[in-house]
């Protein structure tokens, strides 16, 4: 009688692990930003966002390293109590230099608030991403604030991206520069309507404008709230590029965004804006904030 | 060689690699490329012990590394799946242990980690597209975690040994 072989679970259990891979790629692709693995993706974000705190902590005291060392070389015997005094300084110069910056920033965010007569909530960034494939930055606001997803978010000087999930105490936003960000969008000069998307090379590009309009460098490009994901008339950036002419089908149009990617510490995420900065007194304006407001 | 430790060395392992990919990952980014520390683990295993590809650290890890990503969670696990099986076979298929062959091998697989990933996002979304993927992406990426599981190799490779040694029982004479 022939022996049994036993039956090996190691291949078994791998071939069920990639099957489960490949459901919750289709699960989550299909389940939109309100599903449940997007909700526990950004909850997840949220409780590990506190471990960059001491990253960024190193990564500046690195930074510090090659001033402490030079520092270091000096005749410590005869400079020490000036060196102590002087650190004694330089710690309260980096902390007033520190609240002026803060300080800096609250006052621009308020003026944004008070340009575009933004309701809002200001947020503070908490992590940011991890991987190279997604260009996210995680908020300490969340559900319990109000925080929905597709709602705008601001830094100081114009839109930054879109909240794209959110958990109880958190929210993930999406940024411009990500490839899978696209804005509705219009150019203020001549309010020729366009998409701005980001690219993995990391510029904006302003697509599906209509070939024979003309666009130059230095126009101003705003969201256009068209298709209801982002609130209408706040700032982008500026066009910095214009590759090829008007009626020239495959024109190349970048854009740069008018806040930096990286180094913001507050945000604003808008619940509601009115106003368009380049034509404050156009009527249509007004009936734009409620299609805004309702999307 | 006791299978209990070495499953304990490959937890702690990974949980060391989810550490470093929260907390330092995002500031040691050289523009905008991030290294990959949970790759790079799971290669440096696969090639310290290719008979015993850690499976299911990858399968985890995976999963960690797309949770506290951005990224469709499943990717990551999937392509790391597919990569410690495929590198495994052939490092066993060539049974060629050399020190070229292992970082070729470990170049190799870095490169298919992100070549995969980058195929899986493009495959899923359509914002992502294939030439761009891999140029500005997958490319730098898999030279970047290349090198990180090179200096990871050689530290999973003693940890093994130190293991191997310590379970190895006196012969009495």
């Amino acid at each position: 009688m022939q022996e049994r072989r036993p039956i090996k679970i190691g291949p078994i259990l791998s071939a069920l692990q990639v099957v489960a891979c490949v459901l919750m790629v289709v699960v989550y692709q299909r389940e939109g930003a309100t599903g449940p693995i997007h909700s526990v993706q950004a909850a997840i974000a949220g409780i590990v966002a506190p471990l960059q705190g001491p990253g960024e902590a190193v990564s500046s005291a690195v930074d510090d390293l090659g001033q402490a060392q030079s520092d270091g070389s000096a005749d410590a015997e005869t400079l020490s109590a000036l060196k102590e005094q002087n650190a004694q300084l330089r710690n309260l110069l980096a902390q007033a230099e520190e609240y002026r910056l803060k300080a800096q920033d609250l006052e621009n965010l308020l003026n944004l608030k008070d340009v575009y007569d933004i309701d809002g909530m200001g947020a503070h960034v908490i992590g940011r991403s991890t991987d190279s494939w997604n260009q996210t930055i995680t908020l300490d606001i969340g559900e319990t604030s109000g925080v929905k997803p597709g709602l705008t978010v601001m830094g100081a000087y114009g839109v930054i991206g879109q909240v794209a999930s959110v958990s109880d105490k958190s929210c993930i936003v999406r940024l411009l520069t990500d490839p899978q960000s696209g804005v509705a969008a219009l150019i203020q000069s001549n309010r020729a309507e366009g998409i701005v998307r980001g690219s993995l090379d990391g510029l904006l590009y302003l697509e599906n404008v209509a070939a024979d309009v003309s666009v130059e460098p230095g126009d101003v490009v705003l969201t256009s709230g068209l298709g209801g994901s982002y609130q209408r008339g706040l700032l982008i950036g500026s066009v910095v590029k214009v590759e090829g002419r008007a009626g020239d089908a495959t024109r190349t149009i970048v854009v740069s965004p008018n806040d930096i990617t990286h180094g913001y510490e507050d945000v604003i995420v808008v619940f509601e804006a009115s106003g368009d900065t380049g034509n404050s007194g156009s009527s249509d304006e007004g009936s734009n904030k409620d299609e805004g407001a309702s999307s | 060689m006791d299978s209990k430790l070495v499953w304990m060395v490959r937890i702690a392992g990974g949980l060391v690699s989810v550490l470093l990919q929260v907390a330092v990952a995002p500031f040691i980014s050289l523009g905008q490329f991030t290294p990959n520390f949970i790759a790079a683990w799971c290669i440096a295993c696969t090639m310290t012990d290719p008979a015993n590809p850690p499976y299911f650290s990858a399968f985890a890890l995976g999963l960690a590394f797309d949770a506290v990503g951005g990224g469709p969670v499943g990717a990551m696990a999937f392509c790391l799946l597919v990569v410690t099986f495929a590198s495994s076979r052939v490092f066993m298929v060539l049974s060629n242990d050399t020190v070229f062959m292992t970082v070729a091998l470990i170049f190799a697989a870095s490169l298919a980690v992100e070549v995969l990933y980058g195929a899986v996002l493009c495959a899923v979304q359509p914002a992502f597209s294939w030439g761009t993927a891999l140029l500005y992406r997958s490319l730098p990426l898999s030279l970047y975690n290349f090198v990180v599981a090179v200096v990871v190799y050689p530290i999973v490779a003693f940890l093994r040994l130190k293991l191997a040694a310590s379970s190895v029982e006196m012969p009495i004479i």
